[in-house]
């Protein structure tokens, strides 16, 4: 049966009449190939979504990261659920946030401490924040093309966002030693700290590695000019290796941002700090009304648990492997030149002789038609809870794809 | 923040334009220009913007290089003085350097920007058709004069590759080419667009221009179509939210 997105469609037109874009931010890929793509989801478990129509998906997008054990975990739901039951949003925080920061500084290398919010922005804002309280300075080095949240020194926000809200903040290209070099000479003794995420993963562009001396180049310069080096491991963390993206790059930053996987799904994020920031940390006013909840840090103890237990990022990347290899060839058979970049765990598979994204926007749609989700220009995430059968199809879908696109384009 | 120097540019290089395609179209801008057979031009200070609006034969023509002999000169000293007279207030002062008798010249071309904005702004349904058109090629010429030159926007619109096409699935079209050195606007089909929007019909792309609609709302309910390099996308739609600004 073909998928047909009837009532994906009447819930969007209800939507648009009483929410601005009806479905704020997560409006892509639906967009880029209207009537290929569902609008709204009904339910999921494993790697797989259903969407209001009844289609069924095998996920790559993991809720653009969170879920990485499968959806409808049972230990992490249950653990959610027998917290929500003995109170969710008290009036003091409980035993659990005391837990589970133990529980994260043993597990992160570089964490001494941790700090709990709610978004990854918010673990981003308090890290800018941090470094300028630190070194009572104000510019902050951001990448190119980086995403950090929405907030507005991120930047990524086409309204309402001042000069003033950017103008401590310096761009320079991600990966490029030479170009922060420049702006460290350039704003000497005004640089607070550095962001980058530990590899790089723009939207619209091949994923970028670093080189084995790019990191330890860096804390050496952030040492060199007393600058705090924050990594942003919202979308990476979890995934590379438990003990942090920054030890498998062999960076030890000093701050360092997680959320996304960290609780499966669940609302919470993370930022952790080495010793030296401690009491700049200590002397901070951040709070949210829901950033001590119970459920969601009961939820997060059993997600580390359950990661840890199976190797959980080793489990992703074996599967990515698989992904990015079974696609490489089924795309080289029909004679399709492709580019496949970024850690096997989070994986971006884009056609190599395009730039406007039209092979690729036809691919992922024919792909979802198929029941297979991918993404046209963000990069894709795997979970433990993806099988090799369940890649196996995938495969078999994106051969249907990759023929379309051979037949449209020719190449 | 409106630069006045890119404003005086968008009034010359992307408004001015709009005056070949009304007086083709439209039967009363036509029996306006047909009172007159001559040229005017336009001075930006002495290294500004400049243009020539030439009237024959009840058509306009409209070109950037400057005529040889203009029948009238029109020197703005600086551009806020060009931009109050497409504004119509504010101090309006210009030097006819040339062609000072020519006064019916002068009054022609007045009734015709007055008609121009008539049609612009109008909401009769007759003018819908022409209307849109005028805009999709007012809003790709405008978008080509950002990028060249709004100190903020040139910076952006250097990182583009590849052409954006605006279309009216029913209709008319423009287009702008961001490969070359200079960026360039074209009203109709590109050969092989990288970035299309589409609208559904002309009512809906002339919300759309006067800020009216969910864009992206639109776009998932299948009335607008984004397609290709959404990348170019996002920084042609921040070049659209400036033109309006500038055009408000
Ligand atoms: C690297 C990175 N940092 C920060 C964020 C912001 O996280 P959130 O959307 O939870 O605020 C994201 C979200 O995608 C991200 O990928």
């Amino acid at each position: 049966m073909p998928y047909t997105f009837k009532k994906s469609l009447e819930l969007f037109a209800r939507a648009a009449r009483v929410i601005p874009q009806g479905i704020p931010g997560h409006l892509t890929p639906v967009i880029t190939v209207p009537g290929s793509y569902p609008y709204f989801a009904a339910k999921a478990k494993g790697c797989r979504f259903w969407d209001v129509d009844g289609n069924e998906f095998i996920d790559y997008m993991c809720g653009y990261g969170p879920m990485i054990l499968g959806y409808a975990h049972e230990k992490v739901d249950e653990a959610y659920r027998k917290q929500a039951r003995l109170g969710s949003c008290t009036s003091i925080a409980t035993n659990l946030s005391v837990d589970l920061a133990e529980e994260i500084t043993k597990t992160i290398d570089c964490a001494d401490w941790v700090m709990f919010a709610k978004n990854g922005a918010d673990a981003t804002s308090m890290a800018v924040m941090l470094a300028r309280g630190f070194t009572k300075r104000d510019k902050i080095v951001l990448a190119e093309e980086g995403y950090h949240g929405t907030q507005p020194w991120a930047g990524t926000n086409p309204v309402g966002i001042t000069p003033t809200d950017r103008a401590d903040i310096l761009m320079v290209p991600w990966g490029d030693v030479n170009a922060f070099c420049e702006v460290m000479a350039r704003h000497k003794g005004q640089v607070a700290g550095v962001m980058f995420t530990p590899y790089h993963h723009p939207v619209f562009a091949d994923q970028r590695l670093p080189g084995p001396s790019y990191w330890p180049e860096m804390r050496r310069i952030c040492d060199e000019h007393g600058i705090v080096l924050i990594i942003d491991d919202v979308r990476a963390g979890w995934r590379l290796d438990l003990r942090g993206s920054g030890h498998y790059f062999g960076i030890r930053p000093d701050l360092a941002c997680y959320s996304k996987a960290m609780a499966n799904g669940y609302a919470i994020s993370a930022l952790v700090g080495s010793e030296r920031l401690r009491i700049t940390a200590s002397k901070a006013y951040f709070a949210g009304s829901f950033w001590c909840n119970a459920p969601e840090m009961a939820a997060a103890m059993a997600c580390l648990e359950e990661m840890k237990a199976i190797d959980a990022p080793k489990v992703v990347k074996e599967l990515g492997e698989t992904l990015m290899k079974g696609l490489g060839e089924r795309a080289a058979a029909h004679g399709l030149k492709v580019s496949i970049t970024g850690p096997p765990a989070i994986p971006f598979m884009k056609f190599a002789n395009e730039t406007n994204f039209m092979r690729s926007q036809l691919f992922c749609g024919e792909c979802a038609s198929r029941g297979v989700f991918f993404h046209p220009h963000h990069n894709w995430f795997l979970s433990t809870a993806h099988t090799p059968q369940d890649i196996a199809q995938t495969l078999d879908a994106a051969d249907e794809g990759f023929r379309v696109v051979k037949e449209k384009f020719g190449g | 923040m409106v630069n006045e120097a890119v404003l005086s540019r968008v009034y010359l290089e992307a408004v001015l334009p709009c005056l070949e395609l009304l007086t083709l179209r439209d039967t009363r801008a036509s029996q306006l220009a047909a009172r007159w057979n001559g040229s005017i031009r336009f001075c930006v200070g002495l290294s500004g913007p400049r243009c020539t609006v030439e009237l024959r034969d009840s058509r306009a023509t409209v070109t950037p290089a400057p005529l040889p002999r203009p029948d009238v000169g029109l020197f703005f000293p600086h551009e806020i003085m060009l931009n109050n007279l497409f504004r119509g207030k504010g101090l309006q002062i210009a030097l006819p350097w040339k062609g000072l008798t020519k006064i019916k010249g002068l009054l022609t071309f007045s009734k015709l920007a007055e008609r121009m904005q008539e049609v612009l702004e109008s909401k009769d349904r007759e003018t819908l058709e022409l209307r849109a058109e005028l805009m999709l090629g007012l809003m790709s010429r405008a978008i080509a004069v950002l990028a060249r030159h709004d100190p903020d926007y040139k910076v952006q619109a250097s990182h583009l590759h590849g052409v954006t096409e605006f279309r009216i699935r029913t209709g008319s079209a423009s287009h702008v080419d961001f490969s070359g050195g200079t960026t360039k606007a074209s009203v109709g089909r590109a050969s092989s667009p990288d970035f299309i929007l589409e609208f559904a019909d002309s009512p809906l792309f002339l919300d759309v221009a006067d800020d009216k609609v969910d864009v992206l709302a639109k776009a998932c309910l299948g009335e607008i179509s984004l397609k290709g390099d959404l990348h170019m996308g996002q920084i042609v739609n921040i070049a659209l939210d400036k033109i309006g600004e500038y055009l408000l």
